[in-house]
């Protein structure tokens, strides 16, 4: 009983080590458990802001928190997961009409009168050695009523 | 056989299961069978916003789930995993907690497929992978219940073990650096910010930004506390390692803002010898219906 219980348990193991070697730490269930590992490194994540629906775009400038145009939109609002939005905005490369109407879609029937902006937030220290940090945002695209406009220097990259 | 004494320590083949025992046992799958039931739910629920795969995890690297995001198919496979889960919690077929895993796993690859990599399911899911393989290998339902038990153990200590070591190789023993949690802190800031339109920061975070080595304390004592996870597979330190790490759960809701509910609920079942207590309640009326009906589940074929 004790040597088949604790078979199963290698086998388990065995199994658990090559798909998360094989799957860069994550084969749900198992998992290295990796969060929150990198310390100390610059972070990105997403924040929309609500303007008007005539909004007029202007430039494409990082901004600090207080320069911010019109209000923060809570992603409640919608059901969306901060972390689906932050995730796609930090990882996404593909910037194709078809990637944008899924984003789109998010935002559901409030794009019919609202109009937003998407930012990517992103955190570091100050300085080197600093215990200070800062967050800057630089706006990725608009998503106004009829039209996204998605920022020169992604389609560049 | 190597580090027998560990094992037959972890498994307690050797001691008789008591009512108060089998009552821990199944309460701890009462609460894991809860916990896949409010994923599930939750998942399909989701999984209609999404409409293409941007981050594949598992198996969703080797078929597309896509499919998935159609609201039949996730309410279906809710649905499927519901009912697998309930008759393995009636025990009526051995091998259901193995497929619902199954379509659990093809649940949280469509789920979290957007570039999340969530962590807050997993021991749950673990915790059912304990029960599915006690069930699908073991006859004898007392040994099924032991196996279980030992393997949930064994792989809670283990991933905090994990995480405690991933800090160490990924930013080594300067990880706990106060400074640190200041980024995370503006991190989790924007992420509350973003999900609810507002955020303030409280009280023990307002005295972490004045206080670096205040940080640096809670963080070093996160780190000990996760790397000390083996601990939980010793009955003697168990509960000392429960507290610790319920507390350092508290304290990420309360610096962080990340609440990990079903791990501080299951931390609650697994750590603590609530067998002791419920022997003892059950021992004060020994003709009750409870009792009757607890002995013969026990001893049911």
């Amino acid at each position: 009983m004790l040597k088949k219980a604790v078979k199963i348990l290698y086998t388990v193991l065995i199994i658990y080590a090559l798909l998360v070697a094989t799957h860069l730490g994550e084969f749900w269930p198992f998992s290295i458990y990796p969060m929150f590992s990198q310390a100390g490194n610059e972070w990105s994540r997403s924040l929309v802001h609500e303007v008007g629906a005539d909004y007029q775009v202007e430039d494409w400038q990082v901004l600090r928190s207080d320069e911010l145009p019109g209000n923060v939109f809570a992603l409640d609002n919608i059901g969306l997961n901060q972390n689906d939005l932050a995730n796609l905005i930090q990882k996404n490369e593909d910037w194709s009409p078809r990637r944008m109407q899924s984003i789109r879609r998010y935002f559901g029937d409030y794009l019919n009168d609202h109009g937003f902006v998407v930012y990517r937030a992103r955190g570091r220290f100050a300085d080197q050695g600093s215990h200070e940090t800062v967050i800057e945002f630089t706006p990725y695209f608009y998503l106004l009523p009829d039209t996204t406009i998605l920022n020169p220097k992604l389609l560049d990259e | 056989m190597r580090f027998e004494g560990f094992f037959k320590h972890l498994f307690q083949f050797d001691r008789e299961e008591t009512r108060g025992g089998y009552l821990l046992i199944k309460l701890v799958e009462v609460v894991m069978a809860y916990q896949v039931f409010m994923y599930a739910w939750s998942w399909a629920s989701y999984m209609p916003l999404l409409s293409e795969v941007i981050l594949p995890l598992g198996l969703a690297n080797y078929i597309n789930v896509e499919f998935m995001f159609e609201p039949v198919f996730a309410y279906a496979n809710a649905f499927v995993i519901t009912v697998l889960v309930l008759i393995g919690i009636i025990g009526k077929w051995r091998y259901s907690y193995l497929v619902a895993l199954l379509f659990f796993h093809l649940h949280y690859v469509s789920r979290y497929s957007q570039g999340e990599i969530s962590h807050g399911s997993n021991l749950t899911a673990m915790v059912l992978l304990s029960f599915a393989l006690a069930y699908a290998f073991f006859n004898d339902k007392s040994t099924q219940r032991k196996v279980a038990f030992g393997f949930v153990i064994f792989f809670t200590g283990m991933g905090y073990v994990s995480a405690g070591m991933s800090k160490l190789i990924g930013s080594g023993p300067v990880w706990s650096d106060g400074s640190h949690m200041y980024l995370w802190m503006g991190e989790r800031s924007i992420d509350r910010l973003s999900q609810d339109g507002v955020f303030q920061f409280n009280l023990l975070q307002e005295l972490m930004f004045e206080h670096w080595w205040l940080s640096t304390l809670i963080l070093t004592f996160g780190l000990l506390v996760e790397l000390s996870g083996f601990l939980l597979w010793f009955r003697k330190t168990r509960w000392i390692q429960a507290t610790m790490l319920i507390s350092m759960h508290v304290g990420i809701v309360l610096t962080m803002n990340i609440f990990f509910g079903p791990y501080i609920y299951i931390l609650l079942i697994i750590g603590y010898p609530w067998d002791k207590l419920f022997n003892r309640l059950l021992d004060k009326k020994p003709h009750s219906e409870l009792n009757t009906l607890i002995e013969r589940r026990m001893y049911a074929a």
